[in-house]
């Protein structure tokens, strides 16, 4: 019988070891591919929330900051963005209805001559005085100098009810403007200047006239309204018809 | 030795796998290489040294071998070690200086005995010319190379088998895994 001897050694990593590392790399990419397919999905609604912000800032002007799900007062679009709605249609038949009751009550006072309106206002004025209702302070103006006169004598109740209507309708979209124009304002103001005018303390006035701070260069259009009105027709063609006639 | 492994993107993940793969695939062929080249550097010439050292006669420094690597489940290894050399009269010489022999009497052969038909020598010498009444002979002192050795060897041979392991394993992991 030989001499035998035997040592036992240990073998450390086995197939089973192998077969671990293989199932945790698996469990490992399945994780990461969820990863993946997450990060992706929320890159795209990064990417659709950037798009509907660009969208609404190319609307511009008091739009431009204004939330996407932000209705318009009164449910309004400005006339010149919107399509016209069923209600516009029906602003626009009003407006055609009060022109020929007009025109009737014209001929009826005066006979078949050249349009009274036109006569008052210029042709081109008295065409359009009831379309610069989309207009509001034009609309405003002109009509502070010629409903006076045409409301006593035509067709005054339905002018005015119109008016109130509109008006009604208008004014929630004023204060909007209003608001996010002060808004933008005070964004140039300093906090200690926006606590005095909010106290009355002291007053700033933002405008678009030209002219420097010193007082006698500074342009004041208001005196030249009242001194100058020759001036003021000849410059800016504006013209003052109150009380004409 | 522990390894850290870098996996960034699913592509090295991927990679990794394949890696994995192909250490499962050559994991055999590599524990019965790798144990036979490192037990015969470490343990056999080891005892061999040592048999030469204690003046054994190369016949039986060549019949000591590394015989069989049997797996024992799956983590773990049985090397066996054999000595053999028999004499012609069957005299197993390797067993003998392993564990020794006691003071013995050698008794005369005989035609009677069956070794061979007639009694031609003792201690199965062919040439040798005398018959004798048979005689005593003096014990060998057991040395025990081939168990001490692979006893006090099997250490160094276990931590160069784990060191060699872990070289097959970054070099085939190579750029995923850092040994740390």
């Amino acid at each position: 019988m030989p001499v035998e001897k035997t040592t036992d050694i240990d073998l450390g990593a086995d197939e089973k070891t192998f077969d671990d590392l293989d199932k945790s790399a698996q469990k490992a990419i399945k994780a990461l591919e969820q990863r993946d397919k997450e990060l992706k999905k929320s890159i795209k609604t990064a990417e659709s929330a950037e798009r509907e912000q660009k969208r609404l800032e190319s609307r511009g002007g008091i739009f431009q900051n204004l939330e996407s799900n932000t209705s318009l007062p009164s449910g309004k679009a400005p006339r010149d963005l919107a399509a016209l709605s069923k209600e516009d249609e029906k602003f626009e038949k009003n407006i055609r209805k009060i022109q020929e009751k007009i025109k009737k009550d014209e001929i009826a006072q005066f006979g078949n001559k050249s349009s009274f309106l036109e006569e008052i206002l210029g042709k081109q004025k008295a065409e359009n005085i009831f379309n610069l209702v989309k207009n509001p302070v034009s609309f405003l103006t002109g009509i502070a100098k010629a409903i006076p006169f045409l409301g006593g004598v035509f067709a005054a109740k339905e002018i005015a009810d119109f008016i109130v209507d509109e008006l009604v309708k208008i004014d929630a979209f004023f204060k909007k403007f209003v608001d996010e124009a002060e808004r933008r304002t005070d964004l140039v103001r300093s906090r200690i200047e926006q606590a005095n005018i909010s106290a009355g303390l002291t007053q700033k006035i933002i405008t678009t006239a030209s002219g420097g701070a010193d007082p006698r260069t500074s342009y004041n259009t208001f005196q030249i309204f009242n001194d100058n009105q020759a001036e003021l027709e000849g410059n800016f063609s504006i013209s003052n018809n109150h009380g004409v006639r | 030795m522990t390894f850290q492994i870098q996996l960034r993107t699913v592509e090295d993940i991927k990679r990794f796998q394949t890696k994995i793969n192909g250490l499962k695939i050559q994991l055999f062929e590599f524990q019965a290489a790798t144990l036979r080249e490192y037990a015969n550097v470490i343990i056999l010439e080891k005892i061999h040294e040592k048999m030469r050292n204690a003046g054994f006669s190369e016949k039986i420094i060549d019949g000591t071998i590394l015989d069989n690597i049997e797996l024992i489940g799956r983590k773990k290894a049985r090397l066996y070690f054999r000595s053999e050399y028999f004499s012609k009269t069957n005299f197993d010489v390797a067993l003998a200086r392993e564990e020794g022999t006691d003071r013995h009497f050698i008794e005369p052969l005989s035609a009677s005995s069956g070794f061979d038909k007639k009694p031609t020598a003792l201690h199965g010498g062919s040439k040798w010319p005398y018959f004798s009444r048979g005689h005593w002979v003096e014990g060998i002192l057991a040395l025990e190379i081939v168990a001490t050795t692979v006893k006090e060897m099997t250490i160094s041979l276990q931590d160069e088998y784990n060191r060699q392991q872990n070289i097959w394993i970054s070099k085939n992991l190579e750029g995923i895994a850092f040994a740390s």
